[in-house]
């Protein structure tokens, strides 16, 4: 498998050098640094022609180290087993740059967050409006540059302006759709939803006929946070609470970006460790997951079915870490605790028997006839696009998308275990629910195998401190999708630049476009089956903000 | 005279019993779902705190007032039937007023509802409307049938249901069971209602007193239904004389109400929710089914 | 008996008025128009009084051309009759043309300017007049003529605003087909004529003179019911109806929709019960038709978006139920059984309890609409919202007719409804599947209203209206709670209607010593019962609510409607009046699409075969040889039918 990589690594190598500088900043991750020009033709090479796809774009304030701003939009080749980033420099006094959001429109929302957060103004972006900041943070100010102090109060603008705006890339005229049909507002206080958010349905009676998305209600400031605070030791724990549900993912995410861009190589029984406890939270999040679609779907049975079984799960975690959630394991270089022997047994007979209650119960709900009818054909997407947003995990691979990153870039102890990956064709509601029951399946064959495999190292390496300027790229099959960290590292033990981006960003954007032509009754369960993470999508940055009307809460807590 | 006295203390019971009932069912559930669940008296204190909160007052006179109006509807609807004592007020012709109670409660609870000018309540409204005209028609068809078989108006002739033993009246009896189901507002037909999508439908502008008469009104239908399916099973037949058999009587309707209750909620329990449509596509192909029933009654059978 | 010239007391008004309000064209024009009619429905409401209360039948006869012995044709000397039946229709139109008058004293000032009121007021008139004609003469040739002097006058009326296409067009469209529904009534006259009577068409002549079972008989009276049925709209002729009370002014649709369908009514009363008996095969078939058109109607009325169309749609549907109740009645009016007979005298009475009812809550309603679209100058129920904040007196009798066109106890419509399911569900015979499909319909109507009263006055408006919005002037508002008021005494105290009704009931059949009618319901028959219960039981819904309302009342804070954690923006939160109830149209589709597969197979295919057909007959008469055969084909057909024509009458 290794020399093939090579060999297509020249392969690509080859072909993107006729674009620009192709650099390997580590083993599984190319950077180019390339002109504006290129950059429509070059996003259609990697994102179509390629079968690649685009996965998020991140925006630098360099100007400490090279005196302009840098945009890195990041791409993902299955085939080639490689991220291709491409590195754009814009210059200080212009401030502008090419959109791909024409050539790609799932790359709408993060171009919007670098205009938001850099004040950097794409061209030919179709919808420049705000993103994330509130709708009365003043104009100007951008909260993510260098010279923005991350302890500083920005005063509020006087006028108040209309609340919902920013939206995604399908809706039409407002003012017509309202006169026409009823508003219905989902969100932000609603008991479908976990976390705030502010879906505005357009419906006729019944139908919807059209979505309207506004969300990033729960920031916390993590990416300034960390840049202007915290060790490197210090942050895995903060990445641990960009959400409830997934956090030791984006630990392991963020350990794996600096690992690679220092170079550092972790030991196997750390990296066997870190496989065991994501596929634990894998099975749990699915789990949680399932309980939240019965609860919208009216079957409480079924949900407080699957939160029982959850229960076991979270015990096993307490055994191994100490806590039933947010771990605390991740350190850069290794994990913090072992698993003993005389659990290992344990761990499999319960994972044993939750698989046979599970299957059990699962087949039994799949066979209720009125809970097919209320998920077989709802909320299609379609996989053109799938393709064309973006999408990721098993969201994608419910519309007929074959992507894992556990596969195709393998991580931490993957390329030891053997294990499939579910993909079904359909897109609606009920192939989500089927790929996540067979993912469930899957981890539990694939944690047997890592118990039964354990090699006996150290759990951390030893390294002498993290060399700066250095880039580096983590990426994790998170339970919702790919989690893609990108670090720059820095001096005097920090970091320079931090961008986590949670699956949910991009998955969200494609719920307008599902919920068109939907009964208002199928909403929720629509919603639910991206299985959004609202805390991970929001954590961006902003800075202690004072803003009489909302009040800012995690429900995370409340979930964990 | 005295059976007037009688029925209000039908009704008296039947306004303590019906949270009551509701509690023990939440515990049922709760108890097959792997659960401790609240305590059997949970709904009536619930009622309780509702009754001694404020009211919300949202500009509309018809929101505010309905509740109250719904609450009488239902219970002039107790006052005509045998409950726990088998007396009540009767006349000719007094089934008619019973659905024409049950249907001016629904379309208070909506008139209500609709004037909060919530879209939520709207939509839930437009629910129940069209949940409520469904069930009326299988209402009125299976009715129909019975009083054919009986032959008379008069709710107390109608009881028991049996001397005629025809299967027409045995089947619109069971469709009847199934409309009593559906009326009573659980799962999978608790659509006006729907939680987790419409974040309460018809009930979402309601609170305090105003809430507790509406919750109060769904759950005295429930007894409503639930007894009207036990008189016409039992009625008559065990019936003791004086005033300790009216005792007995009463103590054994309660047992009947409680069973009826448990297996209704054993079903609600492995039920999902419906939508709307496919809740109207069940209740026509059941009026079309009722289509068969009746010629079959036409032919006296 | 009396020989009464109190019969020409309400024409004088209308005459002298009409002639004078021609030649003005506005405002004085209006006044006239007014006052003059309101005096003569006063002096109407008069005449019932003496026929009805104090039980009189008033005869009388004019004059119009010299007396020609040797001609018997009687349209010299029209003849008048009015008897109890008469003066249950006189009184209808006496009181709602008293209100529509008064009405329509503010309402037409919004038209100073735009047409010719004069025309208008002397076509009103006419119309009135020719309904008290139509009404009160006893001669059928003068009730042909008096009958198409009010579908011409009415007509002008329903398309008064000359620059609205549709109202010109649906107009039209109601003169065509109620002109094609009078040739079917003439010819059901001629032949009447031929057989019967021959030149003397007074009714008394024509009293039972028609026998059952003999097939002239029944051929005729077809040809009348449904010459009538076009009239009174029932299905499959009410599809003018529609179209046309809409377009007419509002108090001009509350008497369109309130009495003047009544009046085929009346003349189906005095077919079946005067001319002819009680049978069960009509019985059958007029009722077949009565709820056949209500599940028209009322699926119909479920799916309109403009106010006044979804009441025309309504309108149809209670004359269905009129319709259902004479047809019950005739039934078993015409069984040998006593109790049989009492219930088809039920029927008969709910069946007239109703006509007054509907005649009260539905003019009701129209004016409801006209009120608001006097303010608003909208019927269209997506544009209209939120009104009840404005024009309060509006929206109380707005609710009191809804409560009462629905059936809801104590009103009067349930008391008019329960009559009628008593009469069919506790019949014991296959009209009890008419009962239940009753019971349905019952509760499509409430779903009907429920949509008009919110989409009117309480959800607000998508758009928020650009004129200032009061509520209207006392000439218009008065009416409208006066209607009301009348709800509920008729509801709360059946006697009245009975005086009204029970005169030509008791004349068919001694219905009182077999009902007993107490306030707020009538038991059916008599069972002994506890009537401070049934006090109690009616008081009890309304008194109770008010009381604790107001307890509730006085612990209340004041707050806004929550949406979700954001604020609430009241025009694009409110529901269209499309999006009601559009999931109840998708799954009954095939009701609604009734129309297109009749219209298919009616319309289209007919117009087809009739175009072969005359292109058949061009051909024959292109060409001489087969003309000739034709021509003594003829001769030969003519010869049998007279020769052979005398046995029918046998």
């Amino acid at each position: 498998m290794h020399s093939t990589v090579i060999s297509k690594c020249k392969e690509l190598i080859e072909l993107l050098n006729r674009y620009g500088r192709v650099i390997e900043i580590h083993d599984g991750a190319l950077l180019i640094e390339v002109d504006e020009y290129y950059l429509h033709e070059l996003s259609e090479l990697l994102h179509w022609k390629l079968n690649g796809y685009y996965t998020t774009s991140i925006g630098v304030d360099e100007r400490p180290l090279n005196g302009s701003f840098g945009v890195y939009h990041a791409f993902v080749l299955d085939d080639y087993g490689y991220y291709v980033i491409l590195y754009i420099k814009v210059s200080t006094g212009l401030l502008k740059t090419t959109s791909i959001t024409p050539v790609i429109p799932g790359a709408n929302w993060a171009e919007r967050e670098i205009m938001d957060f850099l004040g950097i103004r794409f061209i030919d972006h179709p919808e420049p409006y705000r993103l994330i900041l509130p709708f009365d943070w003043p104009d100007g100010i951008y909260p993510l540059r260098k010279d923005f102090p991350y302890n500083c109060k920005a005063s509020v603008k006087d006028k108040i302006d209309e609340v919902v705006h920013g939206s995604t890339s399908t809706v039409k005229d407002v003012e017509e759709l309202s006169s026409r049909y009823t508003l219905v507002p989902i969100g932000p206080y609603h008991p479908a939803l976990h976390e705030p958010e502010y879906f505005e349905l357009y419906v006729d009676g019944e139908k919807i006929i059209d979505a309207r998305y506004k969300g990033f209600m729960v920031h916390r400031g993590m990416e300034k946070l960390a840049e202007s605070r915290l060790t490197y030791n210090q942050i895995p724990f903060l990445a641990e609470r960009i959400c409830g549900i997934c956090g030791f993912t984006h630990n392991t995410a963020y350990c794996q970006a600096v690992e690679n861009a220092a170079g550092i190589d972790v030991p196997e029984r750390a990296l066997f460790i870190r496989s065991l406890l994501l596929e634990l939270e894998r099975i749990h999040s699915h789990l949680l997951w399932f309980g939240v679609a019965f609860h919208l779907l009216g079957f409480d049975t079924g949900f407080m079915i699957t939160w029982r079984l959850r229960e076991d799960i979270m015990n096993i975690a307490e055994l191994l870490t100490g806590n039933r959630k947010t771990y605390g394991m991740n350190l850069i270089g290794g994990v913090r605790r072992d698993v003993k022997e005389e659990n290992i047994e344990y761990i499999k007979r319960v994972l044993k028997n939750l698989e046979n209650e599970f299957r059990d119960y699962m087949e039994n709900i799949f066979s209720m006839n009125e809970l097919v009818k209320r998920t077989k054909e709802i909320g299609i997407l379609s996989k053109e696009d799938a393709r064309k947003l973006c999408v990721l995990g098993p969201h994608a691979r419910a519309s007929g998308l074959k992507t894992d990153v556990r596969k195709y870039h393998p991580y931490a102890a993957y390329k030891y275990v053997d294990f499939r990956v579910p993909v079904r064709d359909e897109g609606d509601v009920l192939a989500r629910l089927l790929v996540r029951y067979e993912e469930i399946l899957e981890s539990i064959n694939i944690i047997n195998q890592l118990l039964d495999n354990l090699p006996n190292t150290p759990l951390q390496a030893e390294y002498d401190g993290i060399p700066e300027k250095r880039l580096g790229v983590g990426v994790t099959e998170a339970p919702r999708g790919e989690d893609f960290h990108f670090v720059i590292t820095g001096r005097d033990n920090k970091v320079y630049r931090w961008r986590p981006r949670a699956p949910s960003y991009n998955n969200l954007q494609s719920v307008p476009l599902m919920l068109r032509g939907e009964y208002l009754a199928d909403a929720p369960i629509i919603i639910a089956s991206i299985d959004p993470c609202f805390s991970c999508t929001d954590h961006v940055i902003v800075v202690d903000v004072r803003n009489g009307t909302r009040k800012r809460l995690s429900l995370n807590r409340i979930l964990g | 005279m005295i059976r007037i006295i009688f029925a209000l203390i039908n009704v008296l019971i039947a306004l303590i019993i019906a949270p009551l009932f509701d509690g023990i069912e939440r515990k049922i559930k709760a108890r097959l779902q792997n659960r401790r669940g609240p305590p059997i008296l949970q709904t009536i204190y619930d009622l309780g705190k509702l009754y001694r909160k404020e009211n919300i007052f949202l500009g509309s006179r018809l929101h505010f007032i309905t509740p109250i109006i719904v609450f009488s509807n239902i219970f002039i609807a107790l006052l005509i039937i045998p409950t726990f004592i088998p007396v009540s007020i009767y006349f000719i012709g007094d089934i008619i007023l019973l659905l024409y109670l049950l249907s001016s409660s629904s379309l208070f609870l909506v008139l209500g509802s609709i004037s909060s000018r919530n879209p939520f309540a709207i939509t839930g409204s437009n629910r129940e409307i069209m949940l409520s005209i469904g069930s009326k028609l299988l209402l009125a068809l299976s009715i129909g049938v019975i009083v054919w078989n009986k032959g008379s108006l008069l709710i107390t002739r109608l009881f028991p249901l049996v001397p005629p033993l025809v299967p027409s009246s045995i089947l619109s009896f069971i469709v009847f069971i199934i409309i009593a189901y559906i009326e009573s507002m659980r799962l999978p037909f608790d659509i006006p209602e729907a939680e987790p999508e419409i974040a309460g439908g018809i009930l979402i502008e309601y609170s305090g007193p105003n809430l507790a008469l509406i919750l109060h009104s769904i759950y005295l239908k429930r007894i409503l239904f639930a007894s009207l399916i036990i008189n016409f099973l039992f009625y008559g037949s065990i019936l003791f004389p004086g005033y300790l058999g009216i005792l007995i009587y009463s103590i054994i309707f309660l047992a009947l109400l409680f069973i009826v209750s448990i297996v209704f909620t054993v079903i609600e329990v492995f039920c999902g929710r419906y939508r709307i449509d496919h809740a109207l596509k069940f209740i026509k192909n059941l009026s079309l089914l009722m289509g068969v029933i009746i010629l079959l009654a036409l032919y006296g059978y | 008996m009396i020989e009464g010239d109190i019969v020409f007391l309400p024409m004088i008004p209308l005459i002298i008025a009409s002639i004078i309000t021609v030649s003005f064209r506005g405002k004085i024009s209006n006044y006239i128009t007014s006052i003059s009619s309101m005096i003569s429905c006063a002096l109407m409401l008069y005449v019932s009084y003496k026929v009805l209360i104090l039980n009189q039948v008033i005869r009388s006869s004019i004059r119009i051309g010299p007396e020609l012995p040797s001609i018997p044709l009687n349209f010299l000397s029209i003849r008048f009759l009015i008897d109890s039946l008469s003066g249950i229709f006189i009184f209808i139109l006496g009181l709602v043309g008293f209100l529509a008058s008064l009405y329509s004293i503010s309402y037409m000032s919004r038209f100073y300017d735009k047409e010719h009121l004069g025309f208008y007021g002397f076509n009103y008139m006419v119309f009135l007049l020719s309904m008290y004609l139509t009404l009160t003469t006893r001669d059928l040739f003068w009730f042909i003529i008096f009958w198409e002097i009010m579908t011409l006058s009415s007509q002008f009326l329903v398309s008064f605003e000359k620059e609205k296409r549709r109202a010109v067009w649906a107009g039209y469209k109601y003169f065509t087909i109620t002109k094609a529904g009078s040739e079917v009534l003439i010819i059901g006259i001629l032949l009447l004529i031929i057989f019967y009577c021959g030149m003397n068409t007074d009714f008394l002549v024509l009293r039972y003179v028609m026998k059952p079972g003999k097939l002239l008989n029944n051929i005729i009276i077809a040809l009348l019911f449904i010459g009538l049925a076009v009239k009174a709209s029932l299905t499959p002729f009410h599809t003018w109806l529609p179209d046309a009370h809409p377009e007419a002014p509002s108090h001009v649709s509350a008497l369109l929709s309130g009495v003047m369908i009544k009046v085929p009514i009346y003349m189906m009363f005095r077919l079946y019960y005067f001319f002819f008996r009680p049978s069960l095969l009509w019985g059958i078939i007029v009722s077949v038709m009565g709820i056949i058109t209500v599940l028209i109607g009322a699926f119909y009325a479920l799916i309109q978006e403009d106010s006044k169309r979804l009441l025309a749609y309504s309108s149809i549907e209670n004359i269905g139920i009129i319709i259902l109740g004479l047809g019950v009645s005739l039934s078993f009016l015409s069984i040998n059984n006593i109790s049989y007979n009492v219930l088809g005298a039920i029927a008969l009475f709910a069946s007239l309890y109703h006509v007054v009812n509907h005649a009260i809550y539905k003019s009701l309603l129209f004016m409801v609409a006209g009120s608001i679209y006097y303010r608003t100058g909208s019927r269209d129920l997506d544009v209209l919202g939120g009104l009840s904040k404005y024009m309060p007196l509006t929206a109380l009798a707005a609710i009191i007719g809804i409560l009462s066109i629905t059936g809801i106890p104590p009103f009067n419509g349930f008391t008019s409804k329960w009559l009628l399911y008593s009469s069919t569900i506790g019949s014991g015979t296959p009209y009890v599947i008419m009962g239940i499909l009753l019971l349905f319909t019952g509760g499509i109507t409430i779903a009907v209203y429920i949509k008009f009263y919110t989409t009117i006055f309480t959800r607000p408006p998508k758009k928020p209206y650009t004129m200032e919005i009061k509520e209207s002037p006392p000439t218009i508002t008065l009416p409208l709670i006066s209607l009301a008021i009348l709800c509920i005494l008729f509801g709360l105290f059946p006697i009245i209607p009975w005086y009204i009704i029970g005169d030509f009931i008791q004349r068919i059949y001694p219905l009182r010593s077999y009902i007993g009618i107490y306030p707020g319901l009538i038991i059916v028959p008599t069972i002994s019962i506890a009537f401070p219960f049934l006090l109690l039981l009616v008081l009890a819904s309304i008194i109770f609510p008010l009381l604790f309302a107001i307890y509730l009342g006085y612990r209340k804070s004041i707050s806004i409607t929550w949406a979700s954690g954001i604020l609430y923006k009241s025009s694009p939160m409110s529901v269209s009046s499309r999006s009601y109830y559009n999931v109840f149209r998708t799954i009954f589709s095939e009701v609604y699409s009734i129309g297109d597969t009749l219209y298919n197979i009616f319309i289209l295919k007919t117009s087809s075969a009739l175009r072969k057909l005359f292109e058949a007959i061009y051909y024959v008469i292109e060409n001489p040889p087969y003309m000739i055969i034709l021509f003594l084909l003829l001769i030969l057909l003519n010869y049998i039918i007279l020769w052979e024509g005398w046995y029918i009458i046998d």
